[in-house]
Protein backbone atom coordinates (compact mmCIF):
# COMPACT_ATOMS: atom_id res chain seq x y z
CA UNK A 1 0.00 0.00 0.00
CA UNK A 2 1.25 3.21 -1.18
CA UNK A 3 2.01 5.45 1.74
CA UNK A 4 0.52 9.26 1.78
CA UNK A 5 3.69 10.45 3.31
CA UNK A 6 5.83 9.06 0.58
CA UNK A 7 3.73 10.70 -2.25
CA UNK A 8 4.13 13.93 -0.04
CA UNK A 9 7.69 14.09 -0.03
CA UNK A 10 8.02 12.37 -3.56
CA UNK A 11 6.08 15.33 -4.95
CA UNK A 12 8.24 17.95 -2.63
CA UNK A 13 11.51 16.51 -3.98
CA UNK A 14 10.34 16.55 -7.63
CA UNK A 15 8.43 20.39 -6.95
CA UNK A 16 12.55 21.31 -5.98
CA UNK A 17 13.69 19.44 -8.64
CA UNK A 18 11.71 21.47 -11.43
CA UNK A 19 12.25 24.66 -10.07
CA UNK A 20 15.97 24.63 -9.79
CA UNK A 21 17.15 27.03 -12.63
CA UNK A 22 19.10 25.28 -15.39
CA UNK A 23 20.22 28.30 -17.48
CA UNK A 24 22.28 28.78 -20.72
CA UNK A 25 24.62 31.46 -21.30
CA UNK A 26 25.85 32.70 -24.67
CA UNK A 27 27.59 35.79 -25.14
CA UNK A 28 29.67 38.03 -28.19
CA UNK A 29 32.12 40.70 -27.84
CA UNK A 30 32.66 43.47 -29.87
CA UNK A 31 35.63 44.29 -31.50
CA UNK A 32 36.96 40.86 -29.76
CA UNK A 33 40.28 40.95 -31.77
CA UNK A 34 40.73 44.78 -31.58
CA UNK A 35 40.74 45.90 -27.68
CA UNK A 36 41.92 49.26 -26.60
CA UNK A 37 42.79 49.45 -22.68
CA UNK A 38 40.44 52.48 -21.17
CA UNK A 39 38.24 52.13 -23.98
CA UNK A 40 34.86 51.01 -23.18
CA UNK A 41 34.14 47.09 -23.91
CA UNK A 42 30.63 45.89 -24.50
CA UNK A 43 29.58 42.13 -23.62
CA UNK A 44 25.86 40.98 -25.46
CA UNK A 45 24.72 38.25 -23.32
CA UNK A 46 21.72 36.17 -23.86
CA UNK A 47 20.49 34.20 -20.89
CA UNK A 48 17.76 31.60 -21.48
CA UNK A 49 16.18 29.14 -19.22
CA UNK A 50 16.04 25.51 -20.28
CA UNK A 51 11.89 24.66 -19.52
CA UNK A 52 10.09 22.10 -20.69
CA UNK A 53 7.33 23.30 -22.94
CA UNK A 54 4.29 24.03 -21.31
CA UNK A 55 6.15 24.68 -18.09
CA UNK A 56 5.95 27.84 -15.97
CA UNK A 57 8.78 29.50 -14.87
CA UNK A 58 9.27 29.65 -11.69
CA UNK A 59 10.82 33.08 -10.15
CA UNK A 60 10.44 32.16 -6.76
CA UNK A 61 13.21 30.47 -5.30
CA UNK A 62 12.08 26.88 -3.51
CA UNK A 63 13.49 28.07 -0.21
CA UNK A 64 11.48 26.32 2.49
CA UNK A 65 13.73 27.50 5.47
CA UNK A 66 13.92 30.92 4.06
CA UNK A 67 11.52 33.39 6.16
CA UNK A 68 9.58 35.21 3.73
CA UNK A 69 9.38 34.83 -0.82
CA UNK A 70 12.76 35.24 -2.57
CA UNK A 71 12.85 35.96 -5.94
CA UNK A 72 15.90 34.87 -7.71
CA UNK A 73 18.13 37.38 -8.97
CA UNK A 74 21.22 36.66 -10.93
CA UNK A 75 24.66 38.41 -10.96
CA UNK A 76 26.87 39.10 -14.65
CA UNK A 77 30.19 39.39 -13.71
CA UNK A 78 33.41 40.14 -15.79
CA UNK A 79 36.45 39.32 -14.19
CA UNK A 80 40.53 38.58 -13.82
CA UNK A 81 40.57 35.82 -11.21
CA UNK A 82 44.34 35.93 -11.21
CA UNK A 83 44.40 39.52 -10.60
CA UNK A 84 41.45 39.32 -8.28
CA UNK A 85 39.45 42.30 -10.22
CA UNK A 86 36.35 42.78 -11.13
CA UNK A 87 35.66 44.76 -14.09
CA UNK A 88 31.84 44.43 -14.88
CA UNK A 89 29.08 43.37 -13.19
CA UNK A 90 25.11 43.60 -13.34
CA UNK A 91 22.23 42.11 -11.38
CA UNK A 92 19.25 41.03 -12.98
CA UNK A 93 15.86 38.57 -13.03
CA UNK A 94 15.55 36.12 -15.88
CA UNK A 95 11.76 34.82 -16.78
CA UNK A 96 12.26 32.72 -20.07
CA UNK A 97 15.10 34.22 -21.14
CA UNK A 98 16.83 37.89 -21.50
CA UNK A 99 19.26 39.90 -23.24
CA UNK A 100 21.16 42.32 -21.99
CA UNK A 101 24.99 44.48 -22.28
CA UNK A 102 27.84 44.60 -19.80
CA UNK A 103 29.85 47.64 -20.76
CA UNK A 104 32.99 47.66 -18.86
CA UNK A 105 36.65 49.30 -19.64
CA UNK A 106 39.94 47.69 -19.31
CA UNK A 107 43.81 48.57 -18.49
CA UNK A 108 46.80 47.94 -20.58
CA UNK A 109 48.18 44.16 -20.75
CA UNK A 110 46.67 41.05 -21.00
CA UNK A 111 43.76 39.69 -19.32
CA UNK A 112 42.46 36.56 -18.78
CA UNK A 113 38.71 37.22 -18.62
CA UNK A 114 35.90 34.63 -16.84
CA UNK A 115 32.49 35.73 -17.13
CA UNK A 116 30.61 34.32 -14.19
CA UNK A 117 26.81 34.14 -13.74
CA UNK A 118 26.09 33.47 -9.89
CA UNK A 119 22.62 33.18 -8.41
CA UNK A 120 21.61 34.29 -5.78
CA UNK A 121 19.11 31.76 -4.34
CA UNK A 122 20.71 28.37 -5.33
CA UNK A 123 24.34 26.62 -4.82
CA UNK A 124 26.12 24.36 -7.53
CA UNK A 125 25.37 24.13 -11.45
CA UNK A 126 22.86 27.17 -11.52
CA UNK A 127 26.02 29.03 -11.27
CA UNK A 128 27.94 29.36 -14.82
CA UNK A 129 32.07 30.30 -14.92
CA UNK A 130 33.16 30.74 -18.85
CA UNK A 131 36.25 31.67 -19.39
CA UNK A 132 37.48 33.62 -22.14
CA UNK A 133 41.29 33.49 -24.29
CA UNK A 134 44.09 35.55 -22.73
CA UNK A 135 43.25 39.29 -24.62
CA UNK A 136 45.94 41.19 -25.24
CA UNK A 137 44.88 44.75 -25.33
CA UNK A 138 46.31 47.25 -27.54
CA UNK A 139 47.65 49.91 -25.75
CA UNK A 140 46.00 53.81 -25.49
CA UNK B 1 41.73 56.22 -16.54
CA UNK B 2 43.08 53.69 -14.38
CA UNK B 3 41.02 51.18 -12.53
CA UNK B 4 41.07 52.41 -9.28
CA UNK B 5 39.98 55.55 -10.25
CA UNK B 6 36.92 54.77 -12.04
CA UNK B 7 35.90 52.44 -8.49
CA UNK B 8 36.56 55.74 -6.86
CA UNK B 9 34.12 57.89 -8.75
CA UNK B 10 31.66 55.39 -8.21
CA UNK B 11 32.01 54.53 -5.09
CA UNK B 12 30.75 57.78 -3.95
CA UNK B 13 27.25 57.62 -6.26
CA UNK B 14 27.16 53.81 -5.37
CA UNK B 15 26.80 54.38 -2.03
CA UNK B 16 23.92 55.98 -2.40
CA UNK B 17 22.36 54.14 -4.50
CA UNK B 18 22.71 51.29 -2.00
CA UNK B 19 20.51 52.94 0.75
CA UNK B 20 17.80 54.09 -2.14
CA UNK B 21 17.56 50.53 -3.59
CA UNK B 22 18.10 48.18 -0.24
CA UNK B 23 16.43 51.16 2.21
CA UNK B 24 19.67 50.80 4.57
CA UNK B 25 21.12 52.77 6.86
CA UNK B 26 23.98 55.19 5.75
CA UNK B 27 26.46 54.29 8.80
CA UNK B 28 25.81 50.37 7.41
CA UNK B 29 27.34 51.36 3.98
CA UNK B 30 30.22 53.19 5.50
CA UNK B 31 30.61 50.10 7.53
CA UNK B 32 30.95 48.19 4.71
CA UNK B 33 33.00 50.69 2.59
CA UNK B 34 35.39 50.94 5.42
CA UNK B 35 35.66 47.44 6.41
CA UNK B 36 35.43 45.17 3.02
CA UNK B 37 38.86 44.81 1.39
CA UNK B 38 40.28 43.28 -1.61
CA UNK B 39 41.31 40.47 0.15
CA UNK B 40 38.11 39.99 2.55
CA UNK B 41 37.07 35.91 2.85
CA UNK B 42 33.38 34.31 4.08
CA UNK B 43 34.64 34.77 7.71
CA UNK B 44 35.11 38.11 7.37
CA UNK B 45 32.32 38.87 5.20
CA UNK B 46 30.00 36.96 7.76
CA UNK B 47 31.52 39.09 10.56
CA UNK B 48 30.89 42.18 8.54
CA UNK B 49 27.46 42.28 7.56
CA UNK B 50 26.34 41.08 10.74
CA UNK B 51 28.32 44.08 12.24
CA UNK B 52 25.25 46.38 10.28
CA UNK B 53 23.21 48.83 11.72
CA UNK B 54 20.17 47.17 11.10
CA UNK B 55 20.96 44.42 13.10
CA UNK B 56 21.37 46.49 16.57
CA UNK B 57 17.60 45.86 17.72
CA UNK B 58 18.44 42.22 18.13
CA UNK B 59 17.35 41.64 21.58
CA UNK B 60 19.82 39.83 24.25
CA UNK B 61 17.35 38.26 27.21
CA UNK B 62 18.51 37.86 30.18
CA UNK B 63 20.37 35.16 31.07
CA UNK B 64 20.95 34.47 27.06
CA UNK B 65 24.59 34.45 27.36
CA UNK B 66 24.95 30.79 28.96
CA UNK B 67 23.05 29.22 25.90
CA UNK B 68 24.68 31.68 22.97
CA UNK B 69 27.80 30.00 24.46
CA UNK B 70 27.02 26.76 23.95
CA UNK B 71 25.34 27.34 20.77
CA UNK B 72 28.56 28.69 19.56
CA UNK B 73 30.63 25.95 20.57
CA UNK B 74 29.06 23.76 18.32
CA UNK B 75 29.76 26.22 15.06
CA UNK B 76 32.86 26.19 13.12
CA UNK B 77 33.50 29.89 12.28
CA UNK B 78 34.84 31.22 15.78
CA UNK B 79 36.28 34.94 16.08
CA UNK B 80 39.32 35.91 18.62
CA UNK B 81 36.82 38.59 20.35
CA UNK B 82 33.51 36.71 21.88
CA UNK B 83 30.98 39.01 23.26
CA UNK B 84 27.18 37.46 24.49
CA UNK B 85 25.94 40.69 24.62
CA UNK B 86 26.66 41.98 21.70
CA UNK B 87 23.40 42.06 19.12
CA UNK B 88 26.23 41.46 16.35
CA UNK B 89 27.72 38.96 17.64
CA UNK B 90 24.59 37.16 18.27
CA UNK B 91 23.60 37.92 14.77
CA UNK B 92 27.10 36.24 13.34
CA UNK B 93 26.21 33.16 15.19
CA UNK B 94 22.16 32.60 14.32
CA UNK B 95 23.70 32.76 10.81
CA UNK B 96 25.96 30.25 11.53
CA UNK B 97 23.12 28.33 12.85
CA UNK B 98 21.41 28.57 9.80
CA UNK B 99 23.79 27.17 7.81
CA UNK B 100 24.13 24.77 10.36
CA UNK B 101 20.41 24.03 10.29
CA UNK B 102 20.44 23.86 14.32
CA UNK B 103 17.45 23.38 16.43
CA UNK B 104 16.87 26.81 18.43
CA UNK B 105 14.38 27.59 21.12
CA UNK B 106 11.66 29.33 20.12
CA UNK B 107 13.01 32.86 20.93
CA UNK B 108 16.05 32.20 19.37
CA UNK B 109 14.26 30.94 16.20
CA UNK B 110 12.22 33.87 16.09
CA UNK B 111 15.34 36.09 16.17
CA UNK B 112 17.08 34.05 13.31
CA UNK B 113 13.98 34.74 11.45
CA UNK B 114 14.31 38.70 12.20
CA UNK B 115 18.11 38.34 10.82
CA UNK B 116 17.38 36.31 7.91
CA UNK B 117 14.92 38.74 6.57
CA UNK B 118 17.33 41.66 6.78
CA UNK B 119 20.63 39.50 5.38
CA UNK B 120 19.55 39.43 1.43
CA UNK B 121 19.48 43.55 1.13
CA UNK B 122 22.74 43.99 3.15
CA UNK B 123 24.43 41.73 0.94
CA UNK B 124 23.33 42.80 -2.29
CA UNK B 125 24.88 46.62 -1.01
CA UNK B 126 28.17 44.51 0.01
CA UNK B 127 28.67 43.18 -3.73
CA UNK B 128 28.08 46.64 -4.73
CA UNK B 129 30.28 48.36 -2.40
CA UNK B 130 32.73 45.93 -3.48
CA UNK B 131 32.19 45.90 -6.97
CA UNK B 132 32.23 49.63 -7.07
CA UNK B 133 36.34 48.98 -5.80
CA UNK B 134 36.60 46.66 -8.38
CA UNK B 135 37.44 43.65 -5.86
CA UNK B 136 36.20 40.30 -7.75
CA UNK B 137 35.77 38.99 -4.02
CA UNK B 138 32.43 40.36 -4.36
CA UNK B 139 31.52 37.05 -5.08
CA UNK B 140 32.12 35.48 -1.49
CA UNK B 141 29.10 37.91 -0.76
CA UNK B 142 27.44 35.93 -3.26
CA UNK B 143 28.37 32.88 -2.30
CA UNK B 144 27.09 34.01 0.80
CA UNK B 145 23.25 34.90 -0.38
CA UNK B 146 23.04 31.62 -1.71
CA UNK B 147 23.74 30.06 1.54
CA UNK B 148 21.86 32.35 3.74
CA UNK B 149 18.50 31.70 1.23
CA UNK B 150 18.96 27.96 1.10
CA UNK B 151 20.27 27.05 4.46
CA UNK B 152 23.95 25.13 3.86
CA UNK B 153 27.21 25.97 4.14
CA UNK B 154 29.13 26.96 0.46
CA UNK B 155 31.30 23.37 1.40
CA UNK B 156 27.79 21.21 1.24
CA UNK B 157 26.62 19.23 -1.49
CA UNK B 158 23.84 20.98 -3.45
CA UNK B 159 21.84 18.10 -2.65
CA UNK B 160 21.61 19.12 0.43
CA UNK B 161 19.42 21.95 -0.90
CA UNK B 162 16.33 19.49 -1.86
CA UNK B 163 13.73 19.06 0.54
CA UNK B 164 14.18 15.15 2.73
CA UNK B 165 17.86 15.11 1.94
CA UNK B 166 19.71 14.45 5.04
CA UNK B 167 22.95 13.40 5.15
CA UNK B 168 22.10 9.70 4.51
CA UNK B 169 20.06 10.58 1.43
CA UNK B 170 23.23 12.57 0.86
CA UNK B 171 25.63 9.70 0.87
CA UNK B 172 23.88 7.34 -0.26
CA UNK B 173 23.45 9.31 -3.37
CA UNK B 174 27.42 9.95 -3.48
CA UNK B 175 27.83 6.06 -2.85
CA UNK B 176 26.30 6.21 -6.09
CA UNK B 177 27.78 8.61 -8.11
CA UNK B 178 24.58 10.97 -7.77
CA UNK B 179 25.96 14.77 -6.86
CA UNK B 180 23.98 17.64 -8.53
CA UNK B 181 20.21 18.50 -8.58
CA UNK B 182 20.15 17.57 -12.21
CA UNK B 183 21.25 13.93 -11.41
CA UNK B 184 18.20 13.64 -9.68
CA UNK B 185 16.12 15.13 -12.28
CA UNK B 186 18.02 12.32 -14.64
CA UNK B 187 17.51 9.29 -11.86
CA UNK B 188 14.84 6.25 -12.78
CA UNK B 189 11.81 6.50 -10.22
CA UNK B 190 12.79 3.38 -8.81
CA UNK B 191 16.63 4.05 -8.44
CA UNK B 192 15.11 7.62 -6.96
CA UNK B 193 12.90 6.26 -4.54
CA UNK B 194 15.69 3.68 -3.48
CA UNK B 195 17.95 6.47 -2.71
CA UNK B 196 15.86 8.32 -0.54
CA UNK B 197 14.62 5.20 0.83
CA UNK B 198 10.79 6.28 -0.21
CA UNK B 199 10.28 2.50 -1.52
CA UNK B 200 6.84 1.37 -0.66
CA UNK B 201 8.22 -2.18 0.30
CA UNK B 202 10.19 -0.48 3.31
CA UNK B 203 7.11 0.50 4.53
Amino acid sequence: MACSSHIHSRARVARFVNAYPNMELEYTLDNAEDLTAGEPVTMAVTLTRDVDEGEDVEQIADAARYPGTKLVNWWLVVGDHASRALYGIKKVTVKESLKTKLSFTLPQGSHRLKLYLICDSYIGKPNLIVERDTRRLRDM
Amino acid sequence: MSTANVGHTCAARLKCLAIAFYYISYLTVETFSLSLKERTKLKGLLEIVSSAAEFEHIPIRHHEDALLRRIYERLPVKLEAVDYNSPHFKTFLLLQAHFTRMNLPADLAIDQKSVLTRVSNLLSACVDVMSSNSYLNALGAMDLSQMCVQAVWDSDSALRQIPYFDSDVISRCQDAGVTTVYDIMELEDEQRNSLLKLDDKQM
